[in-house]
């Protein structure tokens, strides 16, 4: 293989696919990220098994040929490379890359291509478009619900609804819910659900580049493949059933509550400062026309924070972890916002104002 | 002659042991029909008693069943299917979700 490229893109392709790149070692390969030529381009690929990433990037080839080079070495020596025309050279018969920039070289003891697991190319012929922003801020609003525990698989993933031109994502980590759906530019005519890995879906949206532009995503069996841009990212999906949404959420309230998320966050994050380590403990009181939020910690202190609020129906009395309020309150992205109670046990509901596209559920600590 | 009358003794003895035989035999199958009417019996009223059983059990799950979750639920276990009797680890929506349903 012989190749000229530019820096700036190889830079950009190596740090792209080095997202998929194994931190285990069992398999030495993985360590590696293929390079590949195919017409005029060069196709990077990483995969952890899990989670396969490739990017291309437009190059002069000389000679077409594919090496498995050392991913943590090659990204450092690529990122300090001079701003000049680099050219990388490969004798395939003994597995060494030269990487030129006249006048100096680095030479790179690699791995056979052979050895590469192949990442399969997935049939499309279940696939939907959407638009980055749009998915941008779906996975914003509801990856951060799932769950980090490894121990219960199916809570670390994102339940991903296809219902002909709608597209509805939940999370849970089984404490507090988060709901998203929007309506596709185009009636897919497909019914379909899954489980994909909320890393992943935190992946994609990490490497879009264009908030404009479109991303395909494709559906098979046991996989999930997201193309946009000149990348393209293939997941499995996680296997199991995810439980029964719907049925966690409350029909009707008793007090309901219609706040500024500015004012209730700033308040909510005041008082987290001095809630309980490790419960996060912050108490709400609602009253006619206030929501009353306080804490206290023995070692820290008292907070007090008044918020004005329109109710609706009953006052209440609630206890919150504040990081589940804020973590919502953080991402809502709605001046005003709609806070729904059914007594102290219930979940609570969050809404934003002017949309039912989305929807946050908060289990209630229990006090005595 | 006396051999005859010696033979003859010998049948009548013979004949004896059998009637023995068939008499002991008949103690013993009808002692056997006793027995099996009276395991017949039991199996009946063994399925009845569990039958009474059963439905106790079901007006008890219907009456204090969500009593008891609800109890299993506040001494720290799921009582959602998915982890149904596994310790939890703060408050769980699908435990909570499914108290709620049990408890219209
Ligand atoms: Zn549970």
């Amino acid at each position: 293989m012989k190749i000229l490229c530019n820096r700036e893109n190889l830079i950009q392709g190596v740090q792209v696919v080095l997202r998929a790149v194994s931190a285990k070692t069992t398999l030495p390969i993985l360590s590696g990220i293929l390079i590949k030529t195919e017409v005029d381009r060069l196709y990077l690929t990483a995969t952890d098994l899990e989670l396969g990433i490739d990017c291309s990037i437009p190059v002069q080839v000389i000679e077409h040929g594919s090496l498995v080079v050392p991913a943590r070495i090659f990204s450092e020596i690529v990122k300090k490379l001079p701003d000049t025309k680099i050219e990388l050279n490969t004798n395939n018969q003994n597995n060494i890359l030269t990487v030129n920039y006249s006048p100096s070289q680095t030479t790179i003891n690699c791995m056979d291509s052979e050895e590469f697991p192949v990442i399969p190319a997935l049939e499309e012929n279940h696939n939907i478009s959407i638009k980055s922003s749009i998915f941008k801020s779906m996975v914003k609003q509801v990856a951060f619900s799932a769950a980090t525990d490894e121990n219960r698989p199916i809570f670390t993933g994102v339940l991903v609804i296809i219902e002909n031109d709608i597209f509805k994502t939940v999370a849970t980590d089984t404490h507090r819910l988060a709901y998203r759906n929007t309506t596709l530019e185009a009636d897919t005519n497909m019914n379909w659900q899954a489980v994909v890995p909320a890393k992943a879906l935190v992946e994609v949206s990490r490497l879009i580049q264009d908030d404009d532009e479109m991303i395909d995503i494709i559906f098979a069996e046991n996989q999930i493949n997201f193309k946009f841009g000149n990348i393209s990212l293939l997941s499995r999906l996680i296997e199991g059933q995810f439980p029964n949404y719907k049925q966690v959420i409350p029909t009707s309230c008793k007090t309901k509550i219609r706040v500024l998320t500015k004012a209730l966050l700033d308040a909510t994050e005041r008082a987290s400062l001095v809630a309980r380590e490790g419960s996060n403990v912050i108490k709400l009181k609602v009253q006619e026309n206030a929501l009353i939020i306080t804490s206290d910690s023995a070692d820290l202190g008292k907070v007090y924070e008044e918020v004005q609020v329109e109710l609706q129906g009953e006052e209440a009395q609630i206890s919150f972890n504040s990081r589940y309020l804020v973590d919502v309150l953080k991402v809502i992205d709605c001046e005003e916002i709609v806070i729904e109670l059914t007594g102290s046990l219930s979940p609570g509901i969050i809404r934003p104002v002017d949309a039912n596209n989305y929807l946050y559920l908060i289990l209630p600590i229990r006090t005595n | 002659m006396k051999q005859l009358t010696q033979a003859l003794t010998e049948v009548e003895e013979k004949l004896t042991s059998l009637l023995q035989e068939v008499q002991r035999l008949r103690i013993y199958s009808h002692a056997l029909e006793e027995d099996n009417v009276r395991l017949r019996r039991e199996l009946c009223s063994l399925g009845e008693a569990e039958n009474a059983k059963v439905v106790a059990n079901a007006a008890k799950i219907q009456g204090e069943g969500y009593g008891n979750l609800s109890r299993l639920y506040s001494e720290g276990f799921h009582v959602c299917h998915l982890h149904f009797g596994q310790i939890r680890e703060g408050d769980c929506l699908f435990c909570v979700g499914f108290l709620r349903k049990e408890d219209l």
